[in-house]
This record gives C-alpha cells, sequence and structure tokens, in this order.
C-alpha cells in the first residue's frame, strides 16, 4: 500500500486545501497554474528563516554553513529527482522562464546568424516562443512554428520535417499547459540529435506529474520551475549537459559568479555556479529540496497511478456535459483539461465557479498560438493534482452546471 | 482571511448581457475604435456617430465576457445625446468606484462589486478604452 492511497491523510499535509470559500470547500483545479505546498515545505522555508538564517557559499560560520548545506542539498535532490549525471548539470534559476532565457542569451545569441532557424511546436508556452523571438530578432534567425494536429497532438512527422541544416535549436514542452497533451519527446530528442540539433524540453507540466530521467532523454536542455512541484516560488532549474555549461558565457554578472575580479579581466566559476550571480532565493530552494523529498516517500509513480484514474474520471465527467466542448483530444495526455461552454464566456464560468469554491484558470494560459489555432480567445482550464478527488470531480461538475444556469 | 460574497453578477449585470443594448454595427458612424483584452483575447468594437459636440449614436461589436458586454451595453446607453468628453468622466467614476465603493446612482454602480475582483476590473474598461480610442480615429 502506497502512502497515496490514504488520500485524506495526504490532504491533510496540504493545509490550503481545507479552506472554506464563499461558504464551500475550496475545489482547488488550478494546479497546472501553481500547485499548494504541503507542510513539509511551509515548515521548510519558515525553519530556514527561524534557524538558519544565512548566506550561501561565502559565510563561514555555523548559521552561513548550514545554509549553504541546505541549499546546496537542495540541487543534490533535484539532481537525483530528474536522473541528472552530475550535481554541475543543474543551474538553479528562478523557473523556467530565466531557464529558457539563459539558454537563449547564452548557449544560442553567441552564435546565431541570418536565416537561423529555431523550431518550436505550436502547442508552447510563451515562455518557449518568445525569448527565442528575442534572440532571434537581433540576428536575423527566425523562430519557425511546427504543426499540430486537429487533436491537439504534436504532428511529430511534420516537426521533424523541419528539422534542416539552419536548425540551431529544437524546443518542445513535455506536457502542454493548455491542451494537457504529453509529447512523444524522445522521439523528437532522438531524430533532432541524428542532426545534431541541440533540444530543449519544458518539463514545467511534467515534472510534477511523473518520473523525468534526462539522462535516458538525452536532451541538451530540461527546464523545470519549482511553485509547480508544490515549492515557493522563484525556484527553478536549468538541467543542461556539462559540455554546454562549460561552453556557454555567463548569463549575468555579478558576485558568486567568478574566480578573480581585476580591472585588467576577471576570470569565472565552474558551472554550475558561473550562471547563478547574486544571493540566490535560499528559502525557496530549501523549499524545493524538502518537496522533493516529500514526493519521494509518496512516490511518483504512485503519484502518476493517481492522476491517471483522476484524469479518467474527469475526462468521462466532461463528455457527459452538454454544451461542453473539450479543446485537444490528444490520446496521451495528463489531467489538465481545456474547454469551453456553449453560451458562456471563460471569465463569468471561472469567476461564477470560484463563488462554488472551485478554482480554475481562464483565459489563454499564455499560449497565444495554441488558441489561435483551435480559433478560440480563451478557454476555462481545470488541472488535476494527486491531491484532488472524485467528490471533488463531481462537486465540479455540480458547480457548473448551476454556474451555466445563471449565464442563460 | 474569509472570501468576500460576490455580487459582480447581479441581475442588473446578468440582464445586460442577457439583451445588450445597442449591439451591433452602426451606419453612418464617424468615429470606431478597438480594443483588446490581454488576459483573455477579448475584442471590443465601439462606433459613434457624432454631430456637432453631441454622440448622436453609439453601438458596439465584439464577443466578450459577460463583465464587457454589460459595460459596453451601460456605456452605449450613458453616451447618447452626450458629449465625448462624458467617457473619461465615466471611466474616471468607474476608476474611483473601484477604490471607494459603489457610487449611488446608474446601471454603473453594479460594477462597485469589482473592487473585490481587480483581475477582472479590465474586462469593465474594455469598453471605455475602446470608446476612447474611437475619439482619437475618425472612419
Amino acid at each position: 500500500m502506497s502512502r497515496i492511497d490514504d488520500i485524506d491523510a495526504i490532504r491533510a499535509e496540504f493545509p490550503q486545501l481545507a479552506r472554506i470559500i464563499h461558504g464551500k470547500p475550496l475545489v482547488y483545479f488550478d494546479n497546472a497554474n501553481t500547485a499548494q505546498k504541503p507542510h513539509a515545505v511551509i515548515a521548510a522555508v519558515s525553519g530556514y528563516f527561524s534557524e538558519h538564517n544565512g548566506n550561501v557559499a561565502r559565510a563561514v560560520h555555523t548559521l552561513g554553513e548550514e545554509a549553504t548545506s541546505l541549499y546546496e542539498g537542495a540541487r543534490d535532490k533535484l539532481m537525483r529527482f530528474v536522473g541528472a549525471r552530475s550535481r554541475e548539470e543543474i543551474v538553479l534559476t528562478r523557473g523556467t522562464t530565466e531557464s529558457i532565457n539563459l539558454v537563449a542569451y547564452s548557449f544560442l545569441r553567441p552564435t546565431l546568424k541570418p536565416g537561423d532557424e529555431i523550431l518550436v511546436s505550436r502547442m508552447e508556452h510563451h515562455a518557449n516562443i518568445v525569448p527565442w523571438q528575442l534572440v532571434a530578432a537581433e540576428t536575423g534567425a527566425i523562430v519557425v512554428p511546427a504543426p499540430i494536429t486537429d487533436r491537439g497532438e504534436l504532428d511529430v512527422d511534420g516537426m521533424i520535417a523541419l528539422m534542416n541544416s539552419r536548425t540551431r535549436l529544437v524546443g518542445l514542452t513535455h506536457v502542454s499547459n493548455a491542451l494537457g497533451t504529453i509529447n512523444p519527446i524522445k522521439t523528437i530528442i532522438d531524430a533532432a540529435a541524428a542532426r545534431a540539433i541541440p533540444t530543449l524540453i519544458d518539463g514545467s507540466q511534467a515534472a510534477p506529474h511523473f518520473k523525468i530521467d534526462v539522462a535516458a532523454l538525452n536532451c541538451d536542455f530540461y527546464v523545470l520551475t519549482g511553485h509547480k512541484l508544490f515549492a515557493p516560488t522563484g525556484t527553478g532549474a536549468l538541467i543542461a549537459k556539462r559540455a554546454h555549461l562549460d561552453a556557454m558565457p555567463p548569463f549575468m554578472g555579478g558576485g558568486e559568479m567568478i574566480r578573480r575580479v581585476s580591472f585588467e579581466g576577471t576570470s569565472f566559476n565552474d558551472p554550475p555556479h558561473k550562471f547563478e550571480p547574486g544571493t540566490p532565493n535560499i528559502a525557496g530552494f530549501i523549499g524545493l529540496g524538502a518537496a522533493i523529498d516529500w514526493l519521494d516517500a509518496v512516490g511518483m509513480d504512485a503519484i502518476a497511478a493517481r492522476e491517471t484514474h483522476l484524469r479518467d474520471v474527469m475526462l468521462s465527467a466532461l463528455h457527459e456535459i452538454p454544451g461542453l466542448r473539450l479543446i485537444g483530444a490528444a490520446r496521451e495526455r495528463a489531467a489538465v483539461f481545456s474547454f469551453v461552454v456553449d453560451g458562456a464566456h471563460a471569465h463569468d464560468i471561472a469567476t461564477l465557479l470560484d463563488q462554488e469554491g472551485v478554482a480554475v484558470r481562464s483565459g489563454h494560459h499564455c499560449t497565444h498560438p495554441t488558441m489561435q489555432f483551435f480559433g478560440l480567445p480563451a478557454t476555462v482550464r481545470a488541472s488535476l493534482s494527486f491531491y484532488n478527488t472524485e467528490a471533488e470531480i463531481a462537486a465540479f461538475v455540480a458547480a457548473l452546471a448551476k454556474v451555466r444556469r445563471m449565464l442563460a | 482571511m474569509s472570501a468576500h460574497p460576490s455580487t459582480l453578477y447581479s441581475e442588473t449585470v446578468l440582464a445586460h448581457n442577457r439583451a445588450p443594448k445597442n449591439c451591433g454595427s452602426l451606419v453612418d458612424a464617424t468615429h470606431h475604435g478597438v480594443a483588446e483584452n490581454a488576459m483573455c483575447g477579448d475584442h471590443l468594437e465601439l462606433s459613434f456617430r457624432v454631430h456637432g459636440n453631441v454622440i448622436a449614436a453609439a453601438m458596439f461589436d465584439g464577443d466578450s465576457c459577460a463583465i464587457t458586454t454589460a459595460s459596453a451595453s451601460m456605456l452605449t446607453e450613458a453616451l447618447r445625446g452626450a458629449s465625448p468628453a462624458r467617457i473619461a468622466e465615466l471611466r474616471e467614476e468607474m476608476l474611483m468606484m473601484f477604490r471607494a465603493g459603489p457610487l449611488a446612482r446608474d446601471d454603473f454602480a453594479a460594477f462597485a462589486d469589482l473592487c473585490h475582483h481587480p483581475a477582472r476590473q479590465r474586462c469593465a474598461l474594455l469598453p471605455f478604452d475602446a470608446a476612447i480610442a474611437a475619439l482619437q480615429t475618425k472612419e
């Protein structure tokens, strides 16, 4: 028996899940936006401030040494969690957005030439489009969108067909935040590798839901964010092949990223510290370490199995609702559901669902090109996590029916 | 901390949304403006027929949420027969209401609860932005 089988005990570890919203128990279906935090994470953050607060990697006193151990310990935990080969491959960042910008500016821009191509799918989050556009605009390179299908799946052959001698990087989301689609990233990574094209995988929506093994994937860059992984905001990572990190120039200059500074010339620290200037979000990363410990104890396989069950229950429930149109029908999908409802705007549904205690996201989910592909300005998105329940799915369905009656 | 029970979707707002006033295209428009809500991608167009210093007619078009639709319906009603300067005054009154609570007058008071929904204030302001854009661009 896995710990996750006692779902009441699991939920009791997440204090936010006990909240009453407008007189109703909170049904938190906005996990793709940000996940709730277990007591263990909150206690780790609080414990850092109340017991260990000191700066990392420079103070030799006890508090500084404790802070450094806890902070660097989080890097080691993350390394094991994603199956990276060494701790030097883990650059701690503020999140996925910073990780991708780091690759765009430090890895790609120095060698990008006019006519070079950056290939990304049409289902990317803006964070995996706009940084590439910025460096492309500076250098005369172009960002090429790879096609998706009406089901909201990647057109794998279409993406591979767009790889050519001008392609300098392939960027692809592991799991679509807007559609829930799980992409066949290994196929794309292998196809790109066969053409000596580096790959960047956006794992923001994947890491919270199933086991990641970056060494087996053999991608060049894997990026993720901590706040969707039950950790504090302002934490994330770039997991990169060591050879790339050695070759890349620093992205931001400052303290901690240097070896020796003089006005005649400055030499830089080794990776990953070369890319981590200034005092980092120490408490946040200690929280991330605690989140990973917590996930390891519950087990990612048990989490994935429970979420697969919840996904199937939710999918059946959504199919039963007349006038509701699910956007995307990927055969491999996470428990993330975008939908529109006849005669009701996504924002109205989301505000009124909140009145029933149900938290969902509405809008474009930072995926304008995906929304344009489906001809929609906005959708409602319900995204589940392992701590959600079948009773919550039933409460969501009842609340949605009530909202529709109001707007009719 | 307890969540505030919302009165945003009042009967006034829902009635304007169900049967919006002045929805459609305006023939012989002299001014036409567009505004977009970056948060949801909503797109609203607003047209005026201005004679002298008076808005003789105002119509809006677009596919938007209930808050934007109701606001556009109320705004186009309020502007008929008014001077174009009235748009900025009404917008300022809306902003005051978001900060300080309801101004006890007309249908716009229905939006007072937006002070508790900062993310939705933009929805109610969208028709005002389209109206201001319209004043700056002639047909």
